[in-house]
C-alpha cells in the first residue's frame, strides 16, 4: 500500500457538516462523527464483496475515526524547555494503538523534541526540562517514581542516522539492548533470528551474522537498528526521521517494515518527508513554532486540512 | 486560491493550468452561442462552421489532461493543490461532452434546415438561455473558487429538467394532427435533450467546484440529484 486509499477523498457533504472540531488549546483535532468510516468502508468494500459474496472486512487502517481511537499514550500540556528556551508549548495529542501517527513541521518547529519527551530521552540533554502530561497506558511517564530507563524500554527509538555499535557484529548489535539492560536471554541466537526476521533483514544476513553491523548498507543498518529496539519487545516505537538518510529503495524497504510493525506495535514518526507521511501514517499531527496545529487521519490532513497554516505548509506556500 | 507557492515555478505550472481549463470554458461557451444562434437563425452555414470549433476544444482537453498528469507526476500536489488537479480533470471530461452536445444541435440545425412551424421555439430558446447560464455560472465559480455560486447553478438544474419534460407534451398533439411536423418536433426534440444533457454537464462542474473549494462531495445527494453524470 502507498498513498492513503482514501475512500473517503471525495468526503459525503454529510460528512463534514456533521464534523465537531475539537479545540485542544487553538489546535484542530478533526474528530469525525462516528459512523463515517463505516459509511465509507461499506462503499468500497461493497464493490469487492459483491463479487467475493463474503462479508464486508473491517474498517481499513486508515479508515479509523480520530474521535474513536484508542490512545497508546497522550500528552497533556505537554511543554519541553532547553534552559529558559521554550520550545513545546502545551502539546495536547493522543497517540493511537498499533497505529502510525506521524508528526510533521518545519524545521525547529518541535516535533523531535516531542518525540523524545514520550520516551524522556529529552530530559538527558542537560538544560532540557519537560512539563505536564505524557501518559502511557495512562500512567504519566514523568512522575517521580517512574525509572526512565523502564520507560525507554517500552517506548523504542530509532534514530535518523543508523547507528549500529561498530565493534559489534550484526548479531551482538541485535542483542545490545537487552545486554545493555543487565539481560542474558536462554536462547540469543533464536531472538536474533526473529527480530531479524521481524525486520525483514534475517535473508540477507543469516550467514555473516559475525560480520561488523557497519558493513551493511544503509537501509540494513536501519533495519538492525529497528531489530535492535524490538529486540526489548517495547510497546511503541518513535522514528525520528529514520529515512532521512536513507535512498529511495532502502527508504520503501523501511515504509513496507513501518507496514508491518504496526500491526504489534504503536508506531510514532517524525518526517520531513510528506510523502512519507502521506504513505505510512494513519494519523498526522502538524506542528508549527512549538504548538500542534492540527491532527487528524492522515488522508484528511493531505486531502481538506481544516487550518490555513496546515495548507499553507503542505502545498508548500510556507513564508 | 490566493496564495502563492514558495516554489514560482509549481505556482506558473498551476496558474497555466488554470488558464488552459478558462480558455476551453471560453470556447465552449463560445460555441454553445453560436449553435444557439444557428438554430435561431436557422443558418446552416453556421452551425457547419460552429462544429469545427469542436477540434479546438478537443485539443485543449488533451493538453490539459497532459499538464494535469505532468503536475502529478512532479508535484505530487495535496489539499487545495490535489483538489484543484483532480477536479480539472474531471471538469474537462464535462467541457468536453458539452462541446459535443453543441456539436449535436448543430447537426439538427443542419437537418432542419432554414423552415420553420409554428411549434415551440421559445420553449427551446428559454431551455437555451437557463443552460448556457448555468454553464456560464459554473466556471464563474470554478474561476472565483465559489462555492454558494457553484450551489446554486446545482439548483437550477430542475428548472432546466421542468422546461424539457414541458416541450414533449408540448410537440406530441402538434405531431399527432399534422405528420408535417413530426420531423422538425423530432428535432427539438433532440435540441431539447441536448441542452438538458448540457445542464447535468453543467451541474456536474458546479459539483466539482463544491469539492473544489469546500472539500465536500456534493454528488448524488439530493433529492434534486439528477443521477447521471
Amino acid at each position: 500500500m502507498s498513498m492513503p486509499t482514501s475512500s473517503s477523498f471525495f468526503v459525503k457533504n454529510t460528512e463534514l457538516t456533521a464534523a465537531e472540531g475539537r479545540s485542544l488549546q487553538g489546535t484542530t483535532v478533526n474528530t469525525g462523527p462516528q459512523g463515517t468510516t463505516s459509511k465509507a468502508t461499506g462503499k468500497r468494500s461493497a464493490r469487492s464483496d459483491s463479487a467475493s459474496g463474503e462479508e464486508p472486512s473491517k474498517a481499513r487502517w486508515d479508515e479509523v475515526s480520530v474521535s474513536t481511537l484508542v490512545p497508546k499514550m497522550r500528552t497533556e500540556g505537554l511543554r519541553a524547555y532547553f534552559g529558559q528556551a521554550e520550545v513545546l508549548k502545551g502539546i495536547s495529542l493522543p497517540v493511537a494503538e498499533k497505529q502510525v501517527t506521524a508528526v510533521i513541521g518545519p524545521s525547529g518547529c518541535g516535533k523531535s523534541t516531542f518525540v523524545r519527551c514520550l520516551n524522556r530521552m529529552h530530559e538527558v540533554v542537560p538544560g532540557a526540562r519537560a512539563t505536564g502530561q505524557v501518559l502511557l497506558d495512562a500512567q504519566d511517564i514523568y512522575q517521580a517514581d517512574v525509572d526512565p530507563v523502564r520507560v525507554r524500554r517500552r517506548v523504542g527509538m530509532v534514530f535518523q542516522k543508523p547507528n549500529p555499535f561498530p565493534t559489534m557484529s550484526i548479531r551482538d548489535n541485535v542483542l545490545a539492548g537487552l545486554r545493555l539492560n543487565g539481560e542474558r536471554p536462554d536462547d540469543p541466537d533464536s531472538v536474533v533470528e526473529k527480530m531479524l526476521h521481524r525486520v525483514a533483514l534475517w535473508d540477507e544476513v543469516k550467514d555473516i551474522l559475525g560480520r561488523a553491523g557497519t558493513g551493511l548498507s544503509g537501509g540494513q543498518q536501519q533495519r538492525l537498528c529497528i531489530a535492535r529496539s524490538l529486540a526489548l519487545e517495547p510497546e511503541v516505537l518513535l522514528m525520528d526521521e529514520p529515512c532521512s538518510a536513507l535512498d529511495p529503495i532502502a527508504t520503501a524497504r523501511v515504509e513496507e517494515l513501518i507496514h508491518e510493525l504496526r500491526k504489534s506495535y504503536t508506531i510514532v514518526i517524525v518526517t520531513h518527508n510528506m510523502q512519507q507521511a502521506a504513505r505510512v501514517a494513519n494519523f498526522t499531527a502538524f506542528f508549527y513554532l512549538g504548538k500542534l496545529i492540527e491532527y487528524d487521519r492522515t488522508d484528511v490532513i493531505f486531502t481538506r486540512p481544516k487550518e490555513q497554516r496546515t495548507e499553507d505548509y503542505i502545498t508548500g506556500r510556507f513564508g | 486560491m490566493d496564495r502563492r507557492h514558495t516554489d514560482r515555478e509549481y505556482e506558473g505550472e498551476l496558474e497555466n493550468l488554470r488558464d488552459h481549463v478558462l480558455l476551453m470554458g471560453a470556447r465552449v461557451e463560445e460555441m454553445l452561442s453560436l449553435a444557439m444562434r444557428s438554430y435561431v437563425e436557422r443558418s446552416v452555414s453556421l452551425a457547419r462552421s460552429t462544429m469545427e470549433l469542436d477540434r479546438n476544444i478537443d485539443q485543449l482537453e488533451l493538453e490539459i489532461d497532459e499538464l494535469a498528469l505532468q503536475i502529478l507526476a512532479r508535484r505530487q500536489p495535496v489539499a487545495s493543490d490535489l483538489r484543484f488537479i483532480t477536479t480539472t480533470l474531471k471538469l474537462v471530461t464535462d467541457l468536453e461532452r458539452i462541446g459535443d452536445l453543441g456539436v449535436n444541435i448543430c447537426e439538427r440545425v443542419t437537418e432542419l434546415g432554414a423552415d420553420r412551424s409554428e411549434n415551440p421555439h421559445d420553449q427551446i430558446a428559454r431551455m437555451a438561455d437557463a443552460a448556457q447560464a448555468m454553464v456560464h455560472d459554473a466556471l464563474d465559480a470554478f474561476v472565483a473558487g465559489d462555492a454558494v455560486k457553484a450551489n446554486q447553478v446545482i439548483d437550477r438544474d430542475k428548472t432546466v429538467d421542468a422546461y424539457y419534460a414541458q416541450l414533449f407534451p408540448e410537440l406530441l398533439p402538434r405531431m399527432m394532427s399534422d405528420p408535417g411536423v413530426v420531423f422538425e418536433s423530432t428535432r427539438l426534440l433532440s435540441i431539447g435533450k441536448c441542452l438538458e444533457r448540457l445542464a447535468d454537464h453543467a451541474t456536474n462542474i458546479a459539483e466539482m467546484v463544491v469539492f473544489m473549494v469546500k472539500g465536500q462531495d456534493v454528488r448524488h445527494s439530493g433529492p434534486g440529484s439528477h443521477g447521471y453524470g
